[in-house]
């Protein structure tokens, strides 16, 4: 009986789809975010080489995320993963000083990409417990999001090993593409 | 420093991992390891790669030598002169035999050994810069010379100065006594120690050469850099010549001691990897200061004749001269920096896709306005300093902030949207079950 009225609830107030692609450098934590947001709980990780994908439940919203490996040669394989995709999420290790400038430059090769125009971007600045993390301001700067117009994006400051900062970021993405 | 092309680190990769104690993890002793951290210059297998990660770039920075093509010399220095076995031996020699990551990375051996690769990777980054002709002629002596093991005579200097390490890490052991003595892998550690000094006494003789031959050509090079320029800067620049002499004098020197007295080695040999590197910083610099204010660097020139045989004390000076040069060069840094930050954006394509269409335009219109716009953005994102999300609808929008703040008063402003969604099904699945009804009973009536 509680499986019909379910089945009802279900019925009258369908599940909103939503794919998500998360991208970034390697070892920026893409895949203990996406086990975090998953489980609930830290896993062991090993560097992802080809990709992890898994539906998160959040606010009657299932979003179907994508997380895919960075190492610098199967970086290529992101564009792939493009088409359909409503929004981006790209991960951020805040510590990591000397690659940020690669890191800005990848992610303004993808937003460059016709596939990904209308794609909203939600920037994970990850690792905020490490000594020396960038902050947000800054990390806006370093990967110029201050000069990018006419797109809708979202800096989140993030801690995956404690979770925290996580489902402000989903409750952004959540907010932007329901009101499509 | 350009970047080495593909062949080159598949080259250079390839023949360390050929080196028989980087054929297994270094943490956890499986075969054939594939991933690297270039912080210690050791080879690990993909799980133990998993834990250095999580330990954060400031402890560990793991690249793989399979999957990552843009590899640095720097990086490539770094794993040219640690390999697993100097490791090994650093860390049991320090007291550091635990397996825990944490524990072991934290601890001050790991710290040590981090500086240690960095100064000589930083090292052999500026004496071989992006020479591959050294790795390649390197690697053909390597083949006439088969029982020493390849790859750790590869960077004969560095790998000579590693050697210095393990007597002192010694004495530093007894003084911490920790000593263990868990058979195989002391014999281990102690077996590479050796075919390491080994290797340091042939090493030492090239490096000995190979830095005349520098001396030479620098003495060649000098003088013709000096009559190229201008004669009012003749007399500084001669200065900065005998400096470099000295310098190299004083290299030469160090690493004769080095051969001699291990202690004395020891402790200059801490100081002279660091000491070279900021003194490399020094010759850079100078130039820089010279074109400003050339005041300053020729009295230093005259501290540096009159202590020419003190030279404890000479080291002394340098020491000072470089605190002042590591002063300025951070100002001219950020001079440049924020300089080249701020000069492209007028000119990027976003002003381009601006005035795509524009039949006019203004300096105004290109330059001051836009700048004006890139200055408000900059200070409204200074604003947010102490928050710990941004979105490009607070940064450039005071309307949609307001919208945005509307949102975070009414947090459940998504749920309504989904109520209203689902009113609106239920009603439609209402009016079509309704009019289902009445087209049945209409269809009843019309038979």
């Amino acid at each position: 009986m509680g499986s019909y009225y379910s089945l009802i609830f279900s019925r009258l107030f369908p599940k909103k789809q939503i794919t998500l692609l998360m991208v970034g450098l390697d070892a920026a934590g893409k895949t203990t975010v996406l086990y975090k947001l998953k489980l609930g709980e830290v896993v062991t990780t090993i560097p992802t080489i080809g990709f992890n994908v898994e539906t998160v439940e959040y606010k009657n919203i299932s979003f179907a995320v994508w997380d895919v490996g960075g190492q610098s040669k199967i970086r290529g394989l992101w564009k792939y993963y493009y088409q359909h995709t409503e929004g981006l999420i790209f991960v951020v290790d805040s510590s990591d000083h000397d690659r940020i400038e690669t890191a800005a430059e990848e992610l303004k090769a993808m937003l460059a990409e016709d596939e990904m125009r209308d794609a909203v971007l939600l920037v994970l600045a990850n690792k905020q417990d490490l000594p020396k993390a960038m902050p947000v301001h800054e990390l806006t700067d370093r990967l110029g999001l201050h000069t990018l117009r006419g797109r809708q994006w979202f800096v989140q400051a993030t801690c995956a090993v404690q979770g925290s900062g996580l489902y402000e970021g989903l409750d952004w993405l959540s907010d932007q593409l329901s009101r499509r | 420093m350009t970047d080495p092309s593909k062949h080159d680190i598949t080259a250079v990769l390839k023949r360390l991992r050929s080196v028989p104690t980087n054929k297994v993890c270094f943490d956890c002793s499986v075969k054939n390891p594939s991933w690297a951290s270039i912080t210690y210059g050791v080879f690990l297998c993909i799980d133990c790669s998993g834990t250095h990660r999580s330990l954060g770039v400031h402890l560990s920075f793991v690249r793989s030598t399979e999957l990552d093509s843009n590899w640095s010399w720097y990086q490539l220095r770094c794993m040219q002169v640690g390999g697993n076995a100097s490791a090994s031996a650093f860390f049991s020699q320090h007291g550091c035999i635990t397996n825990a990551a944490n524990a072991k990375y934290n601890s001050r051996a790991a710290a040590l050994y981090r500086e240690r690769i960095k100064s000589l990777a930083t090292q052999a980054t500026r004496q071989h810069g992006t020479e591959v002709t050294h790795t390649h002629t390197l690697s053909l002596t390597h083949t006439r010379v088969s029982d020493v093991p390849a790859g750790e005579s590869e960077v004969g200097p560095s790998v000579e100065q590693l050697s210095v390490s393990p007597s002192s890490a010694a004495d530093l052991s007894s003084l911490i006594k920790k000593k263990h003595t868990t058979g195989k892998k002391a014999a281990g550690s102690r077996k590479a120690g050796l075919g390491a000094q080994k290797v340091s006494s042939q090493s030492f003789s090239a490096q000995q050469k190979r830095a005349q031959a520098v001396d030479r050509q620098q003495e060649e090079m000098s003088p013709q850099k000096s009559s190229s320029a201008e004669p009012e800067v003749l007399s500084l620049s001669h200065a900065y010549e005998s400096l470099e002499v000295q310098r190299r004098k004083d290299e030469v020197k160090l690493s004769r001691l080095d051969s001699k007295k291990q202690e004395q080695a020891e402790r200059l040999g801490m100081g002279f990897g660091g000491r070279s590197g900021l003194s490399h910083s020094v010759m850079e610099d100078m130039q820089i200061i010279q074109q400003e204010s050339p005041a300053p660097s020729s009295s230093s020139r005259r501290v540096y004749e009159e202590d020419e045989e003190q030279e404890d004390r000479r080291l002394h000076h340098t020491g000072i001269n470089l605190t002042r040069v590591v002063i300025i060069t951070p100002c001219l840094c950020a001079l440049r920096v924020s300089a080249r930050r701020k000069e492209p954006q007028p000119v990027s394509d976003d002003a381009q896709r601006k005035f795509a269409n524009a039949k006019a335009i203004s300096s105004d219109m290109f330059f001051g306005k836009q700048d004006n716009a890139e200055y408000e953005v900059r200070a409204r994102l200074e604003n947010f300093s102490g928050s710990s999300a941004i979105s490009s609808a607070d940064l450039f929008d005071e309307q949609k902030k307001a919208a945005g703040v509307l949102s975070r008063v009414l947090p459940a402003v998504p749920d309504m949207m989904q109520f209203k969604s689902g009113v609106r099904s239920v009603a439609g699945k209402l009016s079509g079950m309704a009019s289902g009804v009445v087209s049945s009973i209409q269809d009843r009536y019309n038979t």
